[in-house]
C-alpha cells in the first residue's frame, strides 16, 4: 500500500472524537430567506440588527460537516454526513440571522432557542423542541414528539406536536394550536381567533378574547379550563356529554339533553365553543389583579 | 497490458465476455479508485463508487464507438459517476458564491499529527466538499472549468473562484 | 488562473507531480462488481422508480386529502348543531385509511413509526369511544361532531407525518 494511502487509513478513524469549531459569517439582505437544515443538538436562533448571517459554536465530528452559503437573498446551513446511527445531543451552535428575515428550519432533532426575531420562523422537525422569545410576526412549529413554548406578542402563531406540551405566554392575533395527547396551556393571551385541538390532552387558556372574536376549544378526553376576564363579553357554547359544566361567571339556561349549554355572559360579543367528551370544563374569572398574567393557567403545570 | 491487448479485451467485454470485463477492471481500478477517493474523500464510499462505475462500464459498454481511448471512456464515465451521486448535495455546496476563507480546522477530518508532514491527499481530503471537487477536477483529471461547469452545475466562475479557494487553502495546508 | 497568486499555483505543482495517479483500492472489488454486473443496472432504476412513484403518489394524496379535509371541514362553532353526516363520516374515515396506508410504505425512520403508532393508538381509542357513544345516541349531533373532529385530526396528524424528513 502507498504510503499517501496508508496516511488516509490512519487518519479516517479519529473524526469520531474530534470537535468541530464553526466559525461562518456571510452578508445577506435584511429580509432573506434563510433555511436552516439537518442542525443537531442545542441551536439558538438570534435575530439582530446586522445584514448577515453567522453561525458559530462547536460540532462532534459525528454530526457531519457543515454546509454554509447561498445569495443574498436566499442562504442555506446545514449538516450533511451526520451518523444517522447515534443522536448527537452535543452539539452546540448559534445561527444569527438579520432580525425581519424569514428563517425555516428543518431537521430530526434540534432543540431550538430563537429570540429576537420579528420576521417569520417555520419549524418542522421529528423530535426537536422549541423556545421562542419576542416578536416574531408569524411562528409555524410543527414537531411529532416535542414541545413547543412560545413568549411574546406574536401576530400569527400555528402549532403542531403530537406528544409535545405547548406552552404560550402573551400571544395576539391569530392561534392555532393542535396536539394529539399533549397539553395546551397559554396564558396573558389577547387575540381574534383561536383554534385549540387536542386528543387527550388538557386545554388551559387564560387570556381575553377580542370583541367579534371566536375561541374553540376541543379535546376528546381532557379537562377544558377557561380563565377570562370578569368583564368579557362573548357567547358561549358548551358541550360535556360524560363530564360536568362549572363556573364563576353567571350562566343562564341548563345544557341540553345530549350536554351542550347555549348561553350568553355579559354584553356578548366574542364567540367560545368548548367540547369535551369525556372532560369537564371550567369556567373561571381572571382575578382582578393578576401577579404573572402572561402564566398558563394550571392544570398540568409548565412545559417539559 | 499493451494498448492492443486492451482494445481487445475491450471488444471481448463489448460482447459479453466478463472474463475480458475483469481484465478491464484490474488494468483500470488503480487510477478510478484514485480519483473516487479523491472526489469522495472517503475509502469507504470511494469502494462503492469505484464498484457503481465498472457496473455502469459493463452496462454502457455496447455503446462505446472506440472514438476515443477506453480509458478516457472509463475516466468520464467515473467522473459522472461520482457527480450524480452527489449531485444534489454538491450543487448545494458548489454553488456557494461566498469566496471566504474558513478555516481549515472547520473540516471533520482530524488534523494529522503534528510530527507528520501532510502530504497533498492528506490536505485535499480536507477541503470543504465544493473545493475539493473542482480541484481533483481541474489540477489532477485536467479538465477545464468549461467542463467541470457542465459537469456540475456550477457556473464556470464558480469553479474559478473555488479553484482558487481550494489552492489557497491546500498551500496553507501544506505549508504548516 | 483568474485572481491566482502565481506562487500557489507553482507551490502546488511540485505536489501534483509526486501524487500519484493510481491508488490499489485496500481489498479486491471484483468478487463484488461481478455479483452486481447483471441483475444490478435492471434493477436499481426500478426500485428508484418505485420509490419515486411512491413518494408522489403521497404528495398527491396528502394533497388530495387536504382539499377534501378542507372542503368538508365544519365550521367549529356549529358542530353541536349540525346533522349526522354518516356518509362524510365514511369518506373522511376512508381518507385516513388511504394515507395510513401510503406512509407505511414511505422510508419513515422506526423511531419516528413508534411515535406515529402511538398517537395514532390514541387518536383511535377516541375514534372508537366517539363511535360506540354514537352508536348508543345515533341522532346527537354533538357526538357526530366530536368524531367528525376525531377523524380529521387523525387524517390532520398523517399529514404532518407526510411531511416528516425521511430517513
Amino acid at each position: 500500500m502507498r504510503p499517501a494511502v496508508l496516511l488516509l487509513a490512519l487518519m479516517f478513524p479519529v473524526p469520531l472524537l474530534a470537535q468541530q469549531r464553526i466559525d461562518r459569517r456571510m452578508a445577506v439582505s435584511s429580509t432573506a430567506s434563510i433555511r436552516i437544515n439537518d442542525l443537531v443538538g442545542m441551536v439558538r436562533l438570534v435575530g439582530w440588527d446586522r445584514d448577515s448571517l453567522v453561525v458559530v459554536g462547536e460540532l462532534p465530528a459525528r454530526a457531519g460537516q457543515l454546509y454554509f452559503g447561498g445569495s443574498t437573498d436566499a442562504a442555506k446551513v446545514g449538516l450533511e454526513g451526520t451518523d444517522t446511527g447515534s443522536v448527537v445531543t452535543s452539539a452546540t451552535l448559534e445561527v444569527r440571522v438579520p432580525k425581519h428575515a424569514r428563517v425555516s428550519v428543518r431537521g430530526a432533532v434540534v432543540s431550538l432557542d430563537a429570540g429576537g426575531l420579528e420576521g417569520d420562523l417555520d419549524f418542522i422537525t421529528t423530535a426537536g423542541r422549541l423556545h421562542v422569545e419576542g416578536t416574531p410576526r408569524t411562528v409555524t412549529a410543527e414537531t411529532l414528539d416535542g414541545n413547543v413554548e412560545v413568549a411574546g406578542p406574536v401576530a400569527s402563531l400555528r402549532v403542531r406536536t403530537a406528544g409535545g406540551t405547548v406552552v404560550l405566554r402573551g400571544v395576539r392575533g391569530d392561534l392555532t394550536v393542535t396536539t394529539v395527547s399533549g397539553a395546551i396551556l397559554i396564558g396573558g393571551a389577547r387575540i381574534s381567533r383561536a383554534r385549540l385541538e387536542t386528543v387527550s390532552g388538557e386545554i388551559a387558556w387564560k387570556g381575553a378574547i377580542e370583541r367579534g372574536g371566536t375561541l374553540d376549544a376541543q379535546t376528546h378526553s381532557g379537562n377544558i379550563e377557561l380563565r377570562l376576564p370578569p368583564t368579557l363579553g362573548a357567547d358561549l357554547e358548551l358541550s360535556a356529554p360524560s363530564g360536568a359544566i362549572t363556573s364563576e361567571f353567571t350562566l343562564k339556561g341548563k345544557p341540553s339533553a345530549s350536554g351542550t349549554l347555549r348561553t350568553s355572559i355579559g354584553d356578548g360579543g366574542a364567540a367560545i365553543t368548548a367540547r369535551t367528551f369525556r372532560g369537564r370544563i371550567s369556567l373561571l374569572k381572571q382575578p382582578e389583579v393578576d401577579a404573572n398574567p402572561a402564566a398558563p393557567g394550571g392544570i398540568s403545570g409548565t412545559s417539559r | 497490458m499493451d494498448p492492443d491487448a486492451l482494445s481487445l479485451e475491450v471488444r471481448r467485454a463489448q460482447a459479453g465476455d466478463a472474463d475480458a470485463f475483469a481484465a478491464l477492471y484490474r488494468a483500470h481500478a488503480g487510477r478510478v479508485y484514485a480519483m473516487c477517493l479523491r472526489l469522495e474523500g472517503d475509502p469507504a464510499a470511494a469502494e462503492e463508487r469505484t464498484q457503481d462505475v465498472f457496473v455502469r462500464a459493463w452496462d454502457r459498454l455496447p455503446g462505446f464507438r472506440h472514438e476515443s481511448a477506453f480509458s478516457t471512456w472509463l475516466h468520464r464515465l467515473a467522473v459522472n459517476v461520482v457527480l450524480a451521486h452527489r449531485r444534489a448535495t454538491w450543487r448545494r455546496d458548489l454553488r456557494v458564491a461566498v469566496v471566504e476563507e474558513p478555516e481549515l480546522l472547520e473540516s471533520p477530518r482530524a488534523a494529522p499529527d503534528p510530527g507528520t508532514r501532510m502530504d497533498l491527499d492528506a490536505a485535499m481530503i480536507r477541503l470543504p466538499p465544493g473545493a475539493r471537487a473542482v480541484f481533483v477536477l481541474h489540477d489532477i483529471e485536467g479538465y477545464g472549468h468549461a467542463e467541470i461547469a457542465e459537469m456540475t452545475g456550477i457556473a464556470e466562475g464558480t469553479s474559478k473562484a473555488q479553484l482558487f479557494r481550494a489552492r489557497r487553502l491546500l498551500r496553507r495546508a501544506l505549508d504548516r | 488562473m483568474t485572481g491566482q497568486r502565481p506562487d500557489d499555483e507553482t507551490f502546488l505543482r511540485s505536489h501534483l507531480a509526486d501524487l500519484p495517479r493510481s491508488i490499489d483500492p485496500p481489498r479486491d472489488l471484483w468478487p463484488a462488481i461481478e455479483g452486481r454486473l447483471a441483475p444490478r443496472a435492471r434493477a436499481r432504476p426500478r426500485i428508484a422508480l418505485y420509490r419515486l412513484a411512491a413518494a408522489i403518489a403521497l404528495v398527491a394524496l396528502s394533497s388530495a386529502v387536504t382539499w377534501y379535509v378542507a372542503r368538508r371541514s365544519d365550521a367549529p362553532v356549529a358542530v353541536a348543531t349540525a346533522p349526522v353526516d354518516r356518509a362524510g363520516l365514511a369518506r373522511l374515515a376512508r381518507a385516513g385509511d388511504i394515507m395510513e396506508q401510503g406512509l407505511g410504505s414511505s422510508s419513515l425512520a422506526p423511531a419516528t413509526r413508534a411515535v406515529l403508532a402511538r398517537n395514532l393508538v390514541v387518536i383511535d381509542s377516541a375514534i372508537a369511544e366517539c363511535q360506540r357513544a354514537l352508536d348508543a345516541d345515533p341522532g346527537s349531533p354533538v357526538l357526530a361532531g366530536l368524531l367528525r373532529a376525531a377523524h380529521r385530526q387523525r387524517v390532520e396528524f398523517l399529514q404532518q407525518a407526510a411531511r416528516l424528513p425521511r430517513s
